[in-house]
């Protein structure tokens, strides 16, 4: 390892996800244009990643801890950073590789206070700043509310199970356990006249 | 100035299936330089910054009764359009089972006509014969990629997080690949290849440290060079294996000047280098790379 002072106390998360796949198409969902930051909260819970736009639209992606294969959480308060939302998409789909299913692992913070992702002999970092942009793929189910004051909410499942079709005697339905959803909302705040959102 | 040759079946087939498609990706126009011997398609030789593509025949792996005469010691090149050359030869192809499987047809002939620039003068001539000489320098180690499709797919994903790719080779058979912009580092890294030419032993204790770590060490130790290519080019070198070729290997030049992708041909149904055949590239290094 390198020589570095943060080295010695544990890492606030260390976790390891088995289907990357998945995970790229959570968060392609919430990538509508093509500069994009994200914050990512970190919990006991899980990883929220939030992406917001002009105080009208915020989206959500909940990865529950129940996703990940591993989850090592030890911080105290719950740490929050930046990052460029199309940059982690990007990064991530680089180890889609078709036929290698492989774990990844990130941790955070990283020797250099980045999110460090590993991949068996492969490694990655990511920080903060910009990306691109792409739909809604494959998602599993999609919910739409309109709640108090009009604000219109989008809930969308979007499954991050390892394909199993080792298991074809299971039921045909489509069913996922509950664990192995990533849940996506979207919320978007009616336009009201004395917000100037739009304003420049 | 004269040329005249029939192009063998096979020849016919080693073009327009696996050389072309795969030459064309390196740029739509090439020269073509004929010698007494050999065929020779070179891209970006004379000009610019372009990845250097040199794919040689021996003039029988793709002609027979093979004539050349020119005053310049026998040699022509001219500027050649692949993909007009490439929809000639598959129109001949179609034209062949359409009507070469009865025999005692008619016969008949159709004429392609394939345009070509003004042939190269003298001493332009001259010139691409320096530069090919120049490009068939081999770097000191060369390392065997192990799955060109699986490079392919990767490199297809990675071109959309930075430009600059840093690619570092050592004398172990390591091939470490890095994109790095102020926002992100993304790497990959390859261990353990097959290496030709000048080889190291693995330095002991070295498998816990980082990619990162193990190549700078292997850097300071003359182990291993370094040098920044720019990601399209290095994925356009990939693309070269739509030649099918039997093994690729990454090579960095003397002093850092290139990064080399060697190709290999076998000889069919043996592991027997056909030495009729050759291809490789070189990859321009971008200026602000540390040759060490």
């Amino acid at each position: 390892m390198t020589s570095s002072a943060v080295e010695t106390e544990s890492p606030d998360l260390v976790c390891e996800l088995d289907n990357v796949q998945g995970v790229v198409d959570a968060l392609t969902s919430v990538r509508w244009k093509r500069h994009q930051d994200a914050v990512l909260e970190l919990s006991e819970h899980g990883i929220v990643l939030i992406v917001e736009d002009t105080g009208c639209l915020q989206a959500k992606v909940y990865l529950q801890r129940e996703l990940f294969v591993r989850y090592d959480y030890s911080a105290h308060a719950r740490p929050r950073f930046g990052v460029s939302l199309g940059l982690f998409v990007d990064c991530l789909s680089t180890f889609c590789v078709p036929g290698h299913s492989g774990t990844i692992e990130f941790q955070y913070p990283g020797p250099d206070m980045q999110l460090l992702l590993k991949y068996k002999y492969k490694f990655l970092r990511a920080t903060t700043s910009n990306i691109p942009s792409s739909v809604i793929k494959d998602n599993r189910g999609s919910k739409l509310t309109i709640g108090r004051g009009g604000m219109l909410k989008v809930q969308h499942l979007v499954s991050v199970a390892k394909p199993s079709n080792t298991h074809p005697h299971i039921d045909s339905v489509g069913y996922q356990p509950p664990s192995r959803i990533a849940y996506i909302e979207f919320f978007v705040k009616p336009q009201v006249d004395e917000e100037n959102a739009y304003d420049s | 100035m004269k040329f005249k040759a029939f192009l063998t079946d096979h020849g016919v087939n080693l073009l327009e299936k696996r050389f072309l498609p795969a030459l064309d990706k390196m740029g739509k126009t090439c020269h073509l330089y004929l010698t007494r011997d050999h065929a020779i398609f070179l891209h970006n030789l004379l000009n610019g910054d372009g990845i250097q593509s040199i794919a040689q025949f021996q003039k029988d792996a793709l002609f027979e009764d093979y004539r050349i005469s020119s005053q310049n010691d026998d040699r022509i090149a001219f500027t050649i359009d692949l993909s007009l050359l490439h929809r000639a030869l598959r129109s001949i192809l179609t034209i062949y089972t359409e009507f070469g499987g009865s025999h005692g047809g008619y016969k008949s002939a159709v004429i392609q006509d394939v345009p070509i620039s003004k042939p190269l003068s003298r001493s332009d001539v001259l010139e691409l014969q320096a530069a090919l000489d120049m490009a068939q320098d081999l770097p000191q180690t060369l390392v065997q990629v192990p799955d060109m499709n699986q490079l392919q797919s990767f490199v297809d994903r990675m071109k959309h997080v930075g430009d600059v790719l840093n690619v570092s080779i050592t004398k172990y058979g390591d091939l470490h690949l890095q994109i790095s912009t102020s926002l992100i580092t993304l790497g990959a890294e390859f261990r353990k290849l097959k290496v030709l030419g000048e080889q190291a032993r693995v330095p002991p204790g070295d498998d816990n440290l980082t990619a990162q770590t193990r190549t700078r060490r292997a850097i300071d130790k003359g182990d291993a060079m370094s040098v920044q290519v720019s990601v399209k080019h290095f994925f356009k070198s990939i693309q070269c294996h739509l030649a099918k070729p039997d093994c690729a290997f990454y090579g960095i030049a003397q002093q850092g000047s290139c990064l080399t992708v060697v190709f290999q041909f076998f000889i069919p149904g043996t592991r027997q280098t056909d030495k009729s055949i050759s291809l490789h590239c070189r990859l321009p290094v971008l200026v602000d790379s540390d040759p060490n």
